[in-house]
């Protein structure tokens, strides 16, 4: 699937009041589906995965004036989506007084009884290995491990050094190794 | 991965986004046009604002890091005790998020705090 115009045509598409709606449109089939992964390997919740994503896409419509293609239109569209997973972790952080393992540790527990969650214990405990780790480490880890997202394009839409990123990449791998073993 | 979505929920998610925009889609009043007076303020608001928030948030770290007690002048007078304002984690949060947004961003955010 690809959009139905020239991804350099979208400032133009976007600025006009005839054509907005439908270029919009056909970046909502595109990109939802990649988008709403990206914040549901985060939040893990459908729900929020779900109210998450719709903030972003009503952001990205309110901003449209703002995306001049300087960067990619998935690089734009994906900050949006990590910026909003990010202030909803905040948030919830601050809910919970600045204890931020509470909020993970009730991430995990909620995942068991989840109904749109059908793993195995293993996969549980990939999941709960993967919430130990700080916000944005869990980004990249996700974004390299599952999405296979070269450096790049991760840097891109994080806005820091590749160096950085394969620095939290690396000692992700090895705290979820060592979390792994630890429960066995 | 082991996550499910509803049956049909990418099918019938581009009906509810758009759904949700037009609920929140600015109103815009035709034939609007500002003050010169009302232009520059539309203008200076945003630095105001994020001016206000840097030179009181220094003046709290400012406070803070004075030291208990009394505190000699030069000469004869003293300070009366200062004390040390309590800083919420609360605070610290928001400060950090404004230090990420742009300039639009923090306008936003105070905005909707007002």
């Amino acid at each position: 699937m690809s959009l139905p115009f020239n991804e350099k045509d979208l400032p133009d598409l976007l600025s006009d009041e005839k054509s907005k709606h439908g270029a919009f449109s056909a970046i909502i089939k595109e990109y939802s589906q990649k988008l709403y992964w990206h914040i549901r390997k985060m939040v893990l919740s459908h729900d929020d995965a779900d109210d998450i994503l719709q903030n972003t896409f009503v952001k990205a419509w309110l901003n449209l004036g703002k995306f001049r293609g300087d960067a990619n239109l998935q690089t734009w569209l994906y900050r949006i989506a990590t910026n909003e997973t990010m202030n909803f972790f905040n948030t919830n952080y601050i809910k919970h007084n600045g204890f931020t393992s509470d909020f993970d540790d009730k991430l995990a527990d909620n995942l068991k009884s989840d109904p749109y969650f059908d793993g195995d214990e293993t996969q549980l405990k990939l999941q709960k290995a993967i919430l130990s780790l700080p916000p944005k480490q869990r980004l990249v880890f996700n974004m390299r491990y599952y999405d296979e997202m070269p450096y790049s394009e991760i840097a891109a839409v994080l806005q820091t050094s590749e160096g950085a990123l394969k620095a939290s990449y690396h000692h992700a791998v090895k705290k979820i190794e060592q979390f792994m073993l630890k429960c066995d | 991965m082991p996550f499910k979505v509803p049956d049909g929920y990418f099918e019938k998610l581009q009906d509810r986004v758009e759904r949700r925009i037009d609920s929140v889609e600015p109103h815009v009043e035709e034939n609007f046009e500002p003050r010169l007076g009302h232009k520059i303020w539309l203008r200076l608001r945003p630095i105001l604002y994020v001016a206000a928030v840097v030179a009181i948030t220094y003046g709290i770290s400012f406070v803070a890091t004075l030291p208990l007690g009394n505190v000699e002048l030069p000469g004869n007078g003293t300070f009366a005790e200062t004390y040390e304002l309590p800083g919420t984690y609360e605070e610290e949060v928001e400060f950090y998020y404004i230090e990420d947004m742009d300039i639009y961003d923090v306008y936003e955010f105070l905005s909707m705090n007002e």
